[in-house]
C-alpha cells in the first residue's frame, strides 16, 4: 500500500529535496539600462529581517558588487507580509536599474497562495540573475527529544498539536512544505509565523516553537553552538557539513512502510498539471 | 554577479554554508520563475494554504 497514492509523487521532490533560491530582481526591462549605468548608488531591498539568508548574501555579495559597478549598493531590509511589501516597493519603483531586489524562493510561492498581490510576479519584475541555491534543514529545539524526522513524527502523532513550528512568515516556503509535509505525515502541528528566517531561528532556539524548515545561512552559527540540531535534509551535499543529519531516502515515499510514517486517510487534492521541478538541482 | 558568485572568497563562503552557486543569463532565470510559479501552485492546492 502507497502512503498517500499517486498524488503524492508529484511533491515528492519538493518534501524530500527542499532548496530555497536565492535571486536578484529589477525594477527595469533590462534593455532600457542607460549605457551610463550607474551612475548614483543602487537601491538593493531585502524583504525580510537582517540576519536572514538573503540578507546575509545580499551582504556577502555587496563588497564585490560595489567594487565592479563602482556605486554604493544600499541595502534596505523591509521585513513584513512574506516579503510582498518590500517586493512592492521594488515593482513600483522606477524602472531604471536603481532599485534591485533580492529575493527567495518564496517570490515564486507568494503568488500561488495570495491572488491579491498588489504586483505581477512576472510582468512588473525583470529577472536578473539567479545567484544561488540552498538546502534546507528540518531543525529542532535540542530539548525535543528525537534524534530523526521520523522520531519526531512519532512523537508529535503521541502529542498532537503540542508542538509548534516557526517559519519566515504566513504562506513562505517553509509553511508551505510543512504544512504538506505535516498533512502527509499525519500530524498536528501549530504554525508561528515570524517576520524573516533570522526572527524564526531565535524563536526555535528560545524553544518558542520547537520545527523549523530552514537553510543553513541562517542557522549555521547557531547549529554549531549546538543550540538548534539538524534533524533532516533531503540534498545530500548538506549531509557533507551536518554529518548527523538523516538523509531522507528518495524512494521513501514509493515503499510499503515508508517515511514519513503511516498513511493518511485523505488523499491531497490532484493537482491539475504535473510540476516542472528539472531545474532544480 | 555571474562573475561575483564564482570568486574564490565567495565561492568558499557559499559552500562552507551549503550553498550553491547558480549564475546564468535573465532568461534562464525568467523560465526558472515561471517553473517554480506552476511549481508552488500545485503546492499550495495540495497543503491547502491561502492567504486569506
Amino acid at each position: 500500500m502507497k502512503l498517500i497514492g499517486e498524488g503524492v509523487g508529484r511533491h515528492a521532490r519538493l518534501l524530500l529535496a527542499p532548496l530555497t533560491a536565492i535571486a536578484l530582481l529589477a525594477a527595469l526591462a533590462a534593455p532600457a539600462l542607460a549605457q551610463t549605468w550607474p551612475t548614483r548608488p543602487i537601491r538593493l531591498i531585502v524583504p525580510f529581517a537582517a540576519g536572514g539568508a538573503n540578507d546575509i548574501v545580499a551582504r556577502l555579495i555587496q563588497p564585490d558588487l560595489e567594487q565592479a559597478l563602482g556605486q554604493p549598493i544600499i541595502i534596505e531590509n523591509k521585513p513584513a507580509a512574506s516579503g510582498t511589501v518590500g517586493t512592492d516597493q521594488v515593482a513600483k519603483a522606477t524602472p531604471d536599474g536603481y532599485s534591485l531586489l533580492m529575493a527567495f524562493t518564496t517570490h515564486t510561492v507568494n503568488p500561488a497562495v495570495n491572488a491579491k498581490l498588489p504586483y505581477d510576479t512576472e510582468r512588473d519584475l525583470a529577472p536578473v540573475v539567479l545567484i544561488g541555491k540552498s538546502p534546507l534543514l528540518f531543525i529542532v529545539n535540542p530539548s525535543v527529544p528525537a534524534k530523526t524526522l521520523s522520531q519526531f513524527v512519532a512523537l508529535a502523532k503521541q502529542n498532537p498539536r503540542k508542538f509548534n513550528y516557526g517559519t519566515p512568515g504566513a504562506t513562505s516556503q517553509a509553511h508551505l512544505v510543512i504544512a504538506l509535509w505535516s498533512k502527509l505525515a499525519g500530524i498536528e502541528m501549530q504554525h508561528v509565523p515570524y517576520r524573516g528566517g533570522a526572527p524564526a531561528v531565535l524563536g526555535t532556539v528560545a524553544g518558542d516553537v520547537q520545527l523549523t524548515l530552514m537553510s543553513p545561512i541562517a542557522s549555521l552559527a547557531q547549529i554549531n553552538a549546538g543550540a538548534l540540531r539538524p534533524l533532516a535534509t533531503g540534498v545530500p551535499s548538506a549531509i557533507r557539513i551536518f554529518p548527523t543529519c538523516q538523509a531522507l531516502p528518495r524512494a521513501a515515499f514509493r515503499t510499503s512502510k515508508p517515511w514519513p510514517g503511516p498513511a493518511s486517510s485523505r488523499r491531497p487534492e490532484r493537482p491539475q498539471r504535473s510540476s516542472a521541478a528539472s531545474m532544480r538541482k | 554577479v555571474n562573475r561575483i558568485i564564482h570568486l574564490p572568497g565567495i565561492a568558499a563562503k557559499f559552500d562552507e554554508q551549503g550553498m550553491t552557486p547558480a549564475g546564468g543569463s535573465p532568461a534562464q532565470f525568467g523560465a526558472f520563475i515561471s517553473s517554480e510559479l506552476r511549481r508552488w501552485k500545485d503546492a499550495a492546492r495540495a497543503a491547502n494554504v491561502s492567504a486569506e
